[in-house]
């Protein structure tokens, strides 16, 4: 099964929905865990659950639209665990509103926090993933990044940059002989803090967005996690440059 | 608890490649396996590699009557089928300009109708207690090459089949997934008939390398792991997907 022992992952977004479970999930692989985020109650207990069940995890608060805590990110983790293999890409931010509702600050914001992470993330972590003879990125778009969803052009503006950089920095790495895969994790409607943040506890979206995935179940956060692990693991190998998704289906239909 | 365990497999295309790769490993993982092939020396020798796990029936896939036959072959157990994996498959030159109708139509039988035929087998022993259905396109079938006219197109047909099954067996409620693989170029004795054919075939497997932006070939086992994630329950709300295993050429 994937074995990620010894391996090291920066997790991003780390605090909840999926980049919370995806630190579990490798960590029960092997891996250490340093898990980013800005809430930092939540951050702490994401890292002591990672601890209670024997794993290794740190906690650090980051913005990750900063360059300057990208710098401390990769400090820590050179000082704590000595290098780098793995970099999750998960924080991201969603609002639903109108194109001429969304203001241009809005706009920028959301972009920012959604794709100038993203590149922040790679442009700091594959220098230290060479000196370590490689790694895996996955960086995280989504379904909306990839089909169209009304009310929300910012949101599919900045998850559609995902899969157009990532297919870039994936081609430049391995055309420069570097040992990094880097890819998109494609989620389809995953029940998680972030959908709630806009809709709320709204029971009748919850029953659209079901019926409106063939497999007549939203997806939870184990599901990407494991497709996640797939993708850092070196089961994919030969894999880089692509999108996973992982629906329901939505995007067959 | 090993992945697969108390499951049981019909993988086609099971004598050699990427079938047989499947075949072995999801025998290691606890699976039992149904290897079907209409290549019998080979089948058999892959089954006895893996023991008791692993059994051979001949099978053209092609054919109607020996999927029938299969399933008569297989009596109480074509219910307890869990995954069927279709990985037969031909690949053979041939452009517009000198491809003739006659391998056109047997491109498209064996990579083509064979996967049909594979599907629906799958949906009639898998409806009532679900499973999982992985169908093997090509990298081609979004990145077709001018020098494998047919293959190209049979294996997008292979895509566009795996979507429809998809969203068919949810419409109806069964818990069955259907996913597609998109291997680039891989070591296999299908490439080797490439390499062997060629004048020169070292430049050869340079070309084919240099055809992926990783600058290598992939190994059988690379495109196994993602045929068995896709098996697995780990891929349970993966569908009508698929997923590209070939070094960076869907990203060009």
């Amino acid at each position: 099964m994937t074995d990620l022992t010894n391996k090291v992952a920066i997790i991003t977004g780390a605090t909840s929905g999926i980049g919370r479970t995806c630190c579990e999930v490798l960590s029960k692989a092997g891996a250490k865990i340093i898990a980013t985020g800005r809430n930092e109650e939540r951050g702490t207990k994401t890292v002591e659950n990672i601890k209670k069940s024997g794993g290794e995890a740190i906690f650090l608060k980051q913005d990750v639209c900063s360059e300057q805590d990208w710098k401390k990110c990769i400090e820590l983790t050179k000082e704590r665990f000595n290098g780098l293999d793995i970099l999750i890409n998960n924080a991201g931010a969603f609002f639903i509103k109108s194109i001429e509702d969304t203001t241009v600050k809005e706009f920028n914001s959301l972009v920012s926090t959604n794709v100038e992470s993203v590149f922040l993330g790679m442009k700091h972590c594959m220098p230290v993933m060479d000196e370590a003879g490689g790694g895996s990125i996955v960086n995280v778009s989504s379904l909306m990044g990839v089909v169209g969803l009304p009310d929300a052009s910012a949101y599919c503006a900045s998850k559609g940059a995902i899969c157009g950089m990532t297919r870039s920095a994936a081609l430049e790495a391995a055309m420069n002989g570097r040992n990094i895969r880097i890819n998109t994790m494609v989620p389809g409607v995953i029940w998680t803090e972030m959908l709630v943040g806009s809709y709320g506890e709204d029971d009748s979206v919850k029953e659209f967005l079901t019926e409106e995935t063939p497999l007549k179940r939203l997806g939870n956060t184990e599901d990407i996690a494991n497709a996640i692990l797939y993708l850092v693991s070196e089961e994919s190998s030969f894999v880089t440059g692509t999108e996973l998704i992982v629906d329901g289906g939505r995007g067959a239909d | 608890m090993k992945r697969f365990e108390g499951k049981l497999a019909v993988i086609s295309g099971g004598a050699s490649g990427m079938g047989a790769a499947t075949a072995k490993r999801f025998a290691s993982e606890g699976g039992s396996v149904i290897a079907i092939d209409v290549d019998e020396e080979g089948g058999k020798s892959i089954a006895e590699e893996i023991g008791e796990s692993c059994e051979f029936f001949k099978v053209d896939v092609t054919k109607e009557e020996d999927w029938d036959s299969l399933e008569k072959h297989l009596g109480d157990k074509f219910h307890k089928i869990t995954s069927v994996v279709n990985a037969a498959g031909i690949s053979e030159p041939g452009t517009i300009e000198d491809e003739t109708l006659e391998h056109w139509d047997r491109v498209h039988a064996i990579n083509g109708t064979s996967v049909f035929l594979g599907c629906r087998f799958a949906v009639k022993a898998m409806k009532l207690n679900g499973g999982s259905i992985v169908n093997f396109s090509s990298s081609l079938a979004t990145r077709p090459k001018p020098f494998v006219l047919s293959y190209n197109y049979s294996k997008a047909g292979v895509l566009v089949l795996t979507r429809t099954v998809a969203l068919h067996c949810a419409e109806m409620g069964y818990s069955i997934r259907c996913n597609a693989v998109q291997p680039g170029a891989i070591n296999t004795p299908m490439m080797q008939r490439y390499l062997d054919a060629a004048e020169d075939p070292q430049q050869q497997l340079t070309d084919f390398a240099a055809s992926h932006p990783m600058n290598r070939v992939g190994e059988p086992e690379e495109v196994v792991s993602a045929v068995l994630f896709l098996c697995s329950d780990e891929a349970s709300f993966t569908t009508g997907d698929s997923i590209s295993v070939d070094g960076g050429v869907i990203a060009e």
